[in-house]
Formats: C-alpha cells, structure tokens, sequence
C-alpha cells in the first residue's frame, strides 16, 4: 500500500492530471476498497499538501491545480459508491454545506459521501452558501440533520449566529459540524451544536447508533 | 509568552450622571500577548471605539483597570498618561485627522514633536525610513490635503509608527480602501508586527483584514461574544 500512495503523490507532485485518475479508477477497478482509497488517498493528497515553493503566487495556483486533480478523482468515485452502498439504508436525512464565504468543499463532499454510503439520505448543497439558502433548504427539504463544514476560522462567527437563528426556527433540527477550524475552535467560539464528527468512523457510529 | 495589556473587568457608562446613562461596555475581561495581531469586529455600535479608546487611554472606564506592561495605567495622572501615550501607544484613526495645511513628512513627525522639543537628525531620518515603508518617500513633501485617501492613510499608519511604539490601535485603518490598497496596509502592519515586535489591536468591518489576524474578537451589545485566538 505504502509504496502505491508514493506513486499516487508523485503523480499529483508531477501534476500529471490523466495518469494520476487513471491509477485510482484502475486500483477500484482491480477490488480495492473506496474507504481505503479515501482515506489513505484522496484525503491525504490535500490535507498533507505542503507547498515546498517558497514564492506565494505559485503555491497559490499549484494548490488549486491539484485540488481541481484531486476533485475530478472524488467525482470518477461516485459509481463505485453506489456499489458499496449497496442497499444499506436508514431513514435520516442530512443536508451538508459549507457556509457562507467557505469554499473549501472537498471536505464537506466527502462528508455527503459517507452519510450516503452509511446509508442516510445524504444532500450537498454547496460551497460559500448564503444563510438564507441554507435556511430555505432546512424548510423546504425538512432535514433530520444540517452538517456543516467549516475551514477558514473567520465563518465560524457568521455560522455560529446563523445557527442560533436556525435552532430558534427549527428546534429539532440536529446540527452536525465538521472540518479543520471546528476541530480547532468549536470550544473556544461557543458556537451551538449538537455533534461534532470528523472521519469516517465518527459517522458510522452515529449510523450505527441510529439502525 | 508576556502580555502587553490587560482588561479586568472594564464598563462603560456614558452620561452616568444624566438622565439616560447608557452602558456601552460590560465587564470586558481580555489579555494580549506581546507581538500579538489582533481583530475586533462587530456590529456598528457594539462598542468597538469606545473599547479601543479606553485603551488607548482616550477616555477612562466607568469600572475596571487597564493594565499595560503589568503597570496600572488608571492611576497615572493627567500628565504622565499623556506622555505615556505618546510613547507608548500608535493611532491610526478611521478618518486618518492629518494636518492638512502640513507636509507628509511633517505629518508623521507630528507626535515626536509633541513629547520631543527638537527634532534631530536620527529622527528625520527615521520619518524618511517610514514613509519609504509606507511607499511615499516621492510625495514627502506633498500636503497632507493634496494626497489620496489611500495615500492619507499609510502617512497615518508612518505616524503611527514614529515614536517606535510597544502597540498600534487601528480602527478601522482600511475603512475607505479599495480591496488592492487594503490589501497593501495589511501586508504593511503585518511586516511592522514581524519586524518590530509591535503589537496590534485593528478595529475592522473587513473580513479579508480579520480572517488573516492571528486573533478575532467580535463584541456584541458591549460584551465579548466571540474570541477565537489562532
Ligand atoms: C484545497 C485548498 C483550497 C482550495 C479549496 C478548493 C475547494 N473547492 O474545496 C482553494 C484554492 C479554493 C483554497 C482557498 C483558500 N485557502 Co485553502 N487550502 C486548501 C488545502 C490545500 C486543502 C484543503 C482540503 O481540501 N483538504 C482535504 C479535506 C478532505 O480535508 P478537510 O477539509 O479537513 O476534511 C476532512 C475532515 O476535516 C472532515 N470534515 C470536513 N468537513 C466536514 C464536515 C462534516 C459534516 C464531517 C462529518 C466531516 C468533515 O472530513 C474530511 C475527511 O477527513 C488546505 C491545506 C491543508 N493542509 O489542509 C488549505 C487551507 C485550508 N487554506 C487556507 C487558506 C488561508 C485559504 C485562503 C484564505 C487563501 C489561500 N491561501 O488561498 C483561501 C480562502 C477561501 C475561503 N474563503 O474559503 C489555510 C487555512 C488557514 C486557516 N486557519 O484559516 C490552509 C490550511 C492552508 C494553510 N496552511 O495556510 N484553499
Ligand atoms: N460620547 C458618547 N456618549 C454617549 N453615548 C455614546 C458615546 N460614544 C458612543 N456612544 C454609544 O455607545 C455605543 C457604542 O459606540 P461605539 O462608537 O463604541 O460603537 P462601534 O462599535 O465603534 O460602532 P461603529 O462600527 O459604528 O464605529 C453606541 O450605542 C453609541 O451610541
Ligand atoms: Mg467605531
């Protein structure tokens, strides 16, 4: 396994776009299982990137030049979790977004995929989402659960009042909140949640807790 | 690390003797460290101005202390809180209050002027070294009233700058700033805070200013709501 990933990275070091799909559709096509092709690569790729360019301009396009690689890789997976899904299912809904100003979004897709894949009626609904669309979607759609993905510190002052106004419209809605700066700073924002998961297994377990 | 400043339990009562008081701080308790970059954010009428003028040593708390460099400023006189401040403290207003009928470089010589009664070589050299920094060492000479808001605005954060101060209160030091030249005072403040060991406190609506400090403070009806410290 170990010395796969290093092929991986280095393709995606190299930027080379085709070959670096390709090695991943072909390690699902020969067996191998989506969760481990998650874990120990799709999200490796972004969260250990470091940029060794010490000029900022160019690790700003080199970051976005691998994200756009390593997102057409998380999209070419979608078949092959409908797959391992199977007919798993439970009868929760969950709409996931990043709010407002968030852009970092492969996080939050990956959170939609494992709700899904665990079996939830799972719906992503965007990155950097107004407030208001994401409260349209909690009163059209009538979630179980909104989860939100934050990043940059700064949203959580916007998501912490869009939550309080959230819960005092709609007080059983369950809020879940994932991603680097919640990880970080939910503690010290006070912002209101009811569940914080991070991984995979965090999602399995609440899945498990609900079957 | 050491602190610069620290806020026990401080209000705010404006017109306590009048018919409507109005309490526009309540019990604020913050520390800062030393060399720390720091944000306050909040709604118009928050309190923002009235925080960062306490502690800048504008106006005085109804209640609490304000402790800088582990030495109780609320028991210093008049006078000795006037030559502290000037020492001690950097200002960069919204509204940058520069002498219009003086040059730029007269300008940021202003509050050396003040504590100092000569101005000597070292120190015009000095002015000259920070109005390069800012990027105007060619509009030196220029009015203060002849220069662009942008421009007013980095000959405030030089003057800001001049007494080498231990800590620089902004508010809102980018408020009329297209996002290019906010972008430029940033990048400045944050070099003078790396290179200097100057501590910063900005008061700003701007979220590409507050989401690169290292802390954001957001108040709320007069109280801290949110502080979150990277
Ligand atoms: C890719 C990337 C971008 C892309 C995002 C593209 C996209 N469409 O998503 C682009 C180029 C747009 C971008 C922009 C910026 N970025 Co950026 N970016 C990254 C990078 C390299 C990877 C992020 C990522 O996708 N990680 C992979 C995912 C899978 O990891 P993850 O988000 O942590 O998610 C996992 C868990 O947290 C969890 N999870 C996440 N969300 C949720 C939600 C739920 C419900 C659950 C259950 C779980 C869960 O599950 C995931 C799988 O384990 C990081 C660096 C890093 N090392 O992380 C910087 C980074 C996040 N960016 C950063 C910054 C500063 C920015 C910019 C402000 C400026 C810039 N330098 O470009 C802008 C801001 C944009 C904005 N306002 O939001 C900083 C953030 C620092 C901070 N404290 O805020 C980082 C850390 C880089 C750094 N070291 O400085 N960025
Ligand atoms: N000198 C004063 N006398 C009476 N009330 C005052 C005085 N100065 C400020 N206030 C009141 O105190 C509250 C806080 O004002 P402050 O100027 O600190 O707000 P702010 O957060 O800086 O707002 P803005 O973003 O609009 O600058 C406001 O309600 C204001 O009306
Ligand atoms: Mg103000």
């Amino acid at each position: 396994m170990k010395t796969k990933i290093n092929e991986f990275i280095k393709l995606l070091d190299n930027e080379e776009k085709d070959k670096a799909i390709m090695y991943i559709l072909n390690l699902l096509d020969s067996g191998n299982d989506i969760l481990d092709i998650y874990e120990y690569f799709i999200i490796p790729a972004l969260a250990d990137y470091n940029c060794d360019n010490d000029q900022e301009e160019i690790c700003i396009w080199k970051e976005h030049t691998r994200t756009s690689i390593v997102r057409t890789i998380l999209e070419n997976t979608y078949p092959y979790l409908i797959k391992a899904k199977g007919n798993k299912k439970i009868n929760k809904s969950v709409i996931v977004a990043c709010p407002q100003e968030e852009y970092h979004e492969i996080g939050a897709i990956i959170a939609t995929n494992y709700f899904y894949l665990e079996g939830f009626k799972a719906k992503y609904i965007g990155a950097n989402t107004p407030s208001e669309e994401i409260i349209s979607a909690v009163k059209i759609l009538k979630p179980d659960y909104l989860a939100l993905s934050i990043t940059n510190y700064y949203n959580l002052i916007q998501t912490k009042k869009l939550i309080n106004t959230l819960k005092a419209s709609y007080p059983n809605l369950k809020i879940i909140l994932g991603g680097q700066a919640i990880k970080k700073y939910a503690n010290k924002s006070k912002i209101q949640y009811d569940l914080i998961l991070n991984s995979y297994e965090d999602i399995k377990k609440l899945s498990g807790d609900l079957s | 690390m050491d602190n610069i400043l620290e806020l026990k339990n401080i209000d705010k009562i404006y017109g306590v003797n009048t018919k409507n008081p109005y309490q526009a701080l309540s019990n604020i308790n913050l520390i800062f460290k030393k060399n720390s970059f720091n944000s306050i954010i909040g709604q118009s009428g928050s309190g923002k101005s009235t925080l960062l003028n306490i502690i800048g040593t504008l106006d005085s708390p109804t209640k609490g202390e304000v402790i800088f460099n582990n030495q109780d400023i609320s028991k210093y006189t008049k006078d000795e809180l006037a030559i502290f401040r000037n020492k001690s403290i950097g200002f960069i207003f919204q509204f940058h209050y520069l002498l219009p009928e003086f040059s730029a470089i007269e300008n940021v010589l202003m509050p050396y002027k003040i504590s100092n009664s000569k101005v000597n070589q070292d120190i015009i050299n000095r002015a000259h070294e920070l109005l390069e920094i800012v990027g105007l060492e060619k509009y030196k000479n220029q009015l203060a009233n002849n220069l662009s808001g942008g421009q007013q605005q980095r000959v405030a954060i030089a003057r800001s700058l001049i007494n080498s101060p231990n800590i620089v209160l902004a508010d809102e030091p980018t408020g009329n700033l297209d996002s290019d030249s906010t972008e430029a005072v940033y990048n400045l403040l944050r070099e003078i805070n790396k290179n200097n060991n100057t501590s910063f406190i900005i008061i700003t609506h701007d979220r590409k200013i507050a989401e690169k400090t290292d802390r954001i403070i957001e108040l709320k009806d007069g109280e801290v709501y949110t502080d979150i410290e990277k």
